[in-house]
C-alpha cells in the first residue's frame, strides 16, 4: 500500500469504518465530529486510456485501496438516476447524468486488483425490479463487460428485497434527522466496505448531487415509494419516493420506522438534504468516488432540464463530508453557502447539516487535497442553472431570488 | 364494394339518435339540434376535403322508429352519393337485419353493418362482433366492436398524461396487440374497431384522436372514426379549436392512407408466444401480448396450431403460454429450438432438461442451461400477465434487444420489415406528457444505412443523419410531439 507522506495512517483508517472492521453497527457518534480525510483531485479529459492509471493513482493518494478492499465483500453504489432509457437530448446517459460505465469498469479492475473478494454493484432501478444488468443493457451498456472487468462481480437491483430474504434495519446514530431508521435491501448489510460512486452534477433539490446525495437511491420504493400499502411492503416497486421523503405527505408503511418529528415541515428543501445525512450515518460510505470528466449541469436528470458539461475531473476520499465539499468546490460553489443560498437556493446545505452530526467538515481549510488543486480543477456549473426547467414550488424559508 | 379504400366515419344523427341521447343524462337542446343538423345534407361539406369517404348512419334498431329514420336520412344518403360517398347502415342486433337490408338497399345504401350474425342472402354485411377470436373462419371483412379507446386515460381532458414522468409509468390502453392477433388468426382483408371516444364533458384533444388512428392503421385496421359529441358540436359552431382538431384527424387519415404499404411488412419478433388464444387460456394469452407490447418488447404471435409449421427464425425465446402441453411434435421442436440456442419459456410441469444456470436469477422460474440455449420453467402457474411479461422479456434479456429508443417516455413502438430485409419501418407513437419534448434517438442492432422520418403535419420525409455505433446504428430525431415513423433501409 502506497501512503502519501501527507496522509497518515490514522488519517486514512479514521476516514473508513468499515477498514476498522465497525460495519454498520458501530459508528463515530455524533457527539464527535470525524476526522478530515484526504481528497484527491485529477484532471481526466476522458474515459479512454488515461482513465486506470489516473483512478489508480488516485486511490494511492488515499492510502491503497488494498486496504480498503483486501479480501472484502464490497459494495458499490452507482449512480444510475432515473429510466434507463432517457438521456440529456442525445447525450448518453454515461456522458450526462449518469456514472460512465468505464469509470465503473476501472474501478471494479482495481479493487479487484487489489485483492476485493466480490464486488457488488447496486443501484435502485428506476420504478422497478429488474436486474441491474438489464437495466444496463436498456440503457445500452454492455453490462457483461464490466462484470468481466473482475473475477466476483454481482449486481443488485437494491429498489426492493432483491436476492436477500428480508429487508435490513439501519439505525441512524442519535435520533436522525428526518427518520430514526431505514429499511434497506440486504446488500448494504452484507458487505464489509461500501463506496458511493457518483456523478458531479448539480440537484435540483439539494444543489448538488455528489456521493452523499447518490445514497438517496439506498431507499427501496418497495416500502418508501409513493403507493404502498399501509401495513407492508409493494412486491414489486411501482412508483418515486415523493410522498413519503419529498413531500412529506405520507408516512412510511408500518413495518419501516415512522418519522422523528411529524410536524416538521413538509418542504423537499428540509427533508431531502436531512434524509441525505441520515442515510449516509446509517450506512457510512468508506469511499467516495465522484466522475465528473463527462457530466451535465443545471440539474440532476434530463427530467428537470439541465445542458450537458466537459468538467474533466475525478474526485475521490474516504470521507464522504470532506470529498462532496472539496467537489462542490471544484463546482465553483462553496461548500460553507448557507441555506438560500447557491448552490443550496433551494434547501438545506446537506454538508452543513452533515458536518453538525459529526459526519465530517466541509471547511476546506481543514481538508487536504492530493493531486490537482481545486483552483486548477475547477469548473464553474452556476452558469448551467440556466438550463433548468422552472418548478411551481412554495419558496423555502430563506431562500433568495 | 371496395372496402380496402373505404375511409369509414360514424355520421350520428337523425331522430333515432336524438330518442338514444335523450335517455342519457346530461343530454342538451344544442346536441338534439346537431344531431338533426347532421341529417341535413349540408353537413357533408365537412367532409369534402377529408378523406372520410364511408358514412356509416344509424339505419335500424328494431324499435317503431326505424321507418322515421330512414326516411329522415334519405336526403343526406342521396346527397352523399351524389358526392361519391358510400353510406353503410349501423342495424342493432335486436334488430331484423333482413328487413334492414331490404330498405337499406332501397334507399341506396351501400350495406349493412351489425352485430347480428343472421344470414342476410344477397348482401354483403359488414359483421362486427365483440372482442375476442373464437370463430376463426376466414372472412374478407372483420368489425371488431368493444374495443378500447386507446390512451392513457388521464391524459384524455389535455392531451397531457399526469401520471408519467420520473416516478412511474401509467397505464395504457390500446388495440394494437388485437390488431396483430386478429390478422395473425384470422387474417381479414379489411379489419375495422369500433370504439368511441369517451365523454368528457369537452372536446377530446387533438393528439388524442392522432393517437387512436394511429394505434388501428400502423397495424393494419382501420378505425370507424368517431367524434365526440362536444367536437361535434364545435365543428357546427365553426369553432377554431374544432376544426383544429378535424384538420389533425384529415392529415392523420390521409396520411396513413398514403402509407397503407407499411402494413404488409412483416412485423420484427424477438418473442414466439406460442398460445391457443382461446378458451381457458385466452385470458392470459391476450394480456401477455398486450403487456409485451406495452413494455415494447418485439414479440411474434405463434398460433399452436400453425406454430409446428412455422419457422423460429430470429427468435431469441419462445413463450409458451397455455396450461395444456402441445402435442409430441411441437414439444421436440420447442425443446430442439432450446437445444440449438433459444430459450424456452413454459408453464410448470415440462421437463427440466439441463443442468441449473445459477446466474440466472427470474424468482418464478427455474431455469437451465439446456445445449446452447436456455430452459426456463415456471415455479407456479403462470396466471398473472403482468409478471409473465416482464419476465419473459428479463429471459430473454434487453442484451438481445434490436431496437431501443432513447426519450420517448411513455410510447408504444412497432417494427417491421420489408418481406426482402431491405428495408423497415419503426413506427413511434407517444403519449403526451407534461414534460417537454426532448430529442429522439433510435438505434438499431442492424446497421441500415439510411433513414428518414414521417410525421403526419409535413408534407415530405426528412432525411435523418446516422451515426454508427458499436454494435449498430444510431438516428437522432428532433423530439416528435405524438407519432412519427422512421424509415429504414441497406
Amino acid at each position: 500500500m502506497r501512503v502519501p507522506p501527507a496522509l497518515s495512517r490514522r488519517q486514512f483508517l479514521a476516514g473508513s469504518s468499515a477498514v476498522l472492521g465497525l460495519g454498520v453497527r458501530r459508528l463515530v457518534p455524533f457527539a464527535r465530529a470525524a476526522p478530515s480525510a484526504t481528497v484527491s483531485v485529477a484532471k481526466c479529459d476522458a474515459y479512454g486510456a488515461e482513465l486506470l492509471p489516473t483512478l489508480d493513482r488516485m486511490f494511492d493518494q488515499l492510502g491503497g485501496l488494498g486496504r480498503l478492499v483486501k479480501g472484502r465483500t464490497v459494495a458499490v453504489k452507482l449512480n444510475l438516476t432515473g429510466p434507463s432509457t432517457m438521456r440529456l437530448g442525445t447525450r448518453p446517459a454515461g456522458l450526462a447524468h449518469w456514472v460512465h460505465p468505464r469509470v465503473i469498469g476501472a474501478v471494479v479492475h482495481l479493487m479487484d486488483e487489489a485483492g476485493a473478494h466480490r464486488i457488488r454493484l447496486l443501484e435502485s432501478g428506476y420504478a422497478s425490479a429488474i436486474p441491474l444488468d438489464e437495466y444496463m443493457y436498456q440503457a445500452g451498456w454492455d453490462a457483461g463487460e464490466i462484470v468481466r472487468a473482475g473475477r466476483r462481480v454481482e449486481l443488485e437491483n437494491t429498489n426492493w428485497l432483491g436476492r436477500g430474504s428480508a429487508y435490513h434495519r439501519f439505525d441512524v446514530p442519535g435520533t436522525g434527522l428526518l427518520f430514526p431508521s431505514y429499511l434497506l435491501n440486504h446488500s448494504f448489510r452484507d458487505c464489509d466496505a461500501f463506496v458511493s460512486l457518483a456523478k458531479l452534477k448539480d440537484h435540483t433539490t439539494t444543489g448538488v448531487t455528489l456521493s452523499m446525495k447518490n445514497c438517496f437511491g439506498n431507499i427501496p420504493t418497495t416500502i418508501y415509494g409513493d403507493h404502498v400499502a399501509k401495513d407492508e411492503p409493494d412486491e414489486l416497486p411501482h412508483s418515486g419516493r415523493n410522498r413519503v421523503f419529498h413531500d412529506g405527505a405520507r408516512q412510511p408503511p408500518s413495518l419501516a420506522a415512522p418519522e422523528v418529528d411529524p410536524a416538521s415541515p413538509r418542504h423537499e428543501g428540509y427533508r431531502i438534504p436531512r434524509v441525505v445525512v441520515d442515510i449516509c450515518a446509517a450506512r457510512p460510505i468508506d469511499l467516495a468516488i465522484i466522475d465528473g470528466i463527462d457530466s451535465m449541469g443545471g440539474t440532476e436528470g434530463p427530467w428537470s432540464g439541465g445542458e450537458g458539461c466537459h468538467p474533466g475531473v475525478l474526485i475521490a476520499g474516504t470521507n464522504c463530508v470532506n470529498t462532496d465539499a472539496v467537489a462542490t468546490a471544484v463546482m465553483g460553489y462553496d461548500p460553507m453557502a448557507p441555506a438560500g443560498t447557491s448552490p443550496f437556493r433551494t434547501s438545506d446545505n446537506f454538508l452543513e447539516l452533515a458536518e453538525r452530526v459529526g459526519l465530517g467538515t466541509r471547511d476546506l481549510k481543514q481538508i487536504e487535497v492530493a493531486g490537482t488543486p481545486i483552483r486548477e480543477a475547477r469548473f464553474d456549473f452556476a452558469p448551467l442553472i440556466r438550463s433548468r426547467f422552472p418548478r411551481n414550488l412554495p419558496p423555502y424559508p430563506g431562500e433568495k431570488s | 364494394m371496395n372496402l380496402d379504400g373505404w375511409v369509414p366515419m360514424r355520421w350520428p344523427c337523425g331522430p333515432l339518435e336524438i330518442e338514444r341521447g335523450k335517455s342519457r343524462e346530461g343530454f342538451t337542446a344544442r346536441e338534439a339540434d346537431a344531431l338533426q343538423e347532421w341529417a341535413d345534407p349540408r353537413s357533408l361539406e365537412l367532409v369534402a376535403s377529408s378523406p372520410v369517404n364511408c358514412l356509416v348512419v344509424t339505419w335500424a334498431e328494431g324499435s317503431a322508429g326505424d321507418e322515421g329514420q330512414q326516411r329522415a336520412l334519405a336526403p343526406l344518403i342521396n346527397a352523399a352519393r351524389r358526392r361519391g360517398l358510400s353510406v353503410v347502415g349501423w342495424v342493432a342486433s335486436v334488430a331484423d337485419p333482413r328487413r334492414a337490408a331490404s330498405t337499406a338497399q332501397a334507399s341506396g345504401l351501400e350495406t349493412i353493418a351489425t352485430e347480428s350474425s343472421e344470414s342476410v342472402p344477397g348482401l354483403d354485411v359488414l359483421r362486427f362482433r365483440e372482442r375476442g377470436l373464437g370463430d376463426r373462419s376466414p372472412s374478407d371483412f372483420l368489425g371488431v366492436a368493444s374495443t378500447v379507446w386507446p390512451g392513457a386515460s388521464a391524459s384524455l381532458p389535455t392531451g397531457a398524461d399526469a401520471t408519467s414522468g420520473p416516478t412511474g409509468p401509467p397505464w395504457l390502453d390500446s388495440n394494437a396487440w388485437y390488431v396483430r392477433l386478429a390478422r395473425s388468426l384470422v387474417d381479414p382483408k379489411v379489419l375495422w374497431l369500433a370504439f368511441d371516444p369517451p365523454d368528457l364533458g369537452q372536446p377530446v384533444a387533438a393528439a388524442s384522436y392522432l393517437q387512436a388512428i394511429a394505434d388501428t392503421e400502423v397495424y393494419g385496421a382501420r378505425w370507424l372514426l368517431s367524434l365526440d359529441p362536444h367536437l361535434r358540436l364545435g365543428l357546427l359552431d365553426r369553432r377554431a379549436s374544432a376544426m383544429e382538431t378535424w384538420a389533425v384527424i384529415s392529415r392523420s387519415l390521409a396520411f396513413f392512407g398514403k402509407h397503407r404499404a407499411w402494413t404488409s411488412h412483416l412485423p420484427v419478433g424477438q418473442l414466439g408466444v406460442v398460445s391457443d388464444y382461446a378458451g381457458a387460456d385466452e385470458f392470459l394469452s391476450f394480456e401477455v401480448l398486450n403487456l409485451l407490447a406495452r413494455q415494447s418488447s418485439l414479440y411474434r404471435i405463434l398460433a399452436k396450431s400453425r406454430a409446428q409449421g412455422m419457422p423460429f427464425d430470429g427468435l431469441a425465446a419462445v413463450l409458451y403460454v397455455d396450461q395444456a402441453p402441445p402435442g409430441g411434435d411441437l414439444v421436440r421442436k420447442l425443446y430442439r429450438f432450446a437445444e440449438e440456442g433459444g430459450t424456452l419459456i413454459t408453464p410448470p410441469g415440462w421437463e427440466e432438461r439441463g443442468v441449473h444456470d445459477d446466474d440466472a436469477w427470474i424468482p418464478r422460474f427455474r431455469v437451465l442451461r439446456y445445449g446452447r440455449g436456455r430452459l426456463a420453467v415456471a415455479r407456479q402457474e403462470l396466471a398473472d400477465p403482468y409478471l409473465l411479461a416482464g419476465d419473459a422479456q428479463l429471459l430473454m434479456s434487453h442484451s438481445r434487444d434490436r431496437v431501443r429508443v432513447f426519450n420517448a417516455g411513455t410510447a408504444q413502438f412497432h417494427h417491421a420489415t420489408s418481406g426482402d430485409g431491405r428495408s423497415g419501418i419503426l413506427h413511434t407513437l407517444l403519449y403526451p406528457t407534461r414534460y417537454p419534448r426532448m430529442p429522439l434517438t433510435v438505434w438499431f442492432l442492424h446497421p441500415w444505412a439510411k433513414a428518414r422520418v414521417f410525421t403526419v403535419d409535413a408534407e415530405e420525409a426528412a432525411p435523418v443523419g446516422r451515426i454508427p455505433a458499436e454494435p449498430g446504428v444510431e438516428f437522432h430525431l428532433p423530439p416528435v410531439p405524438v407519432y412519427c415513423a422512421l424509415e429504414v433501409s441497406s
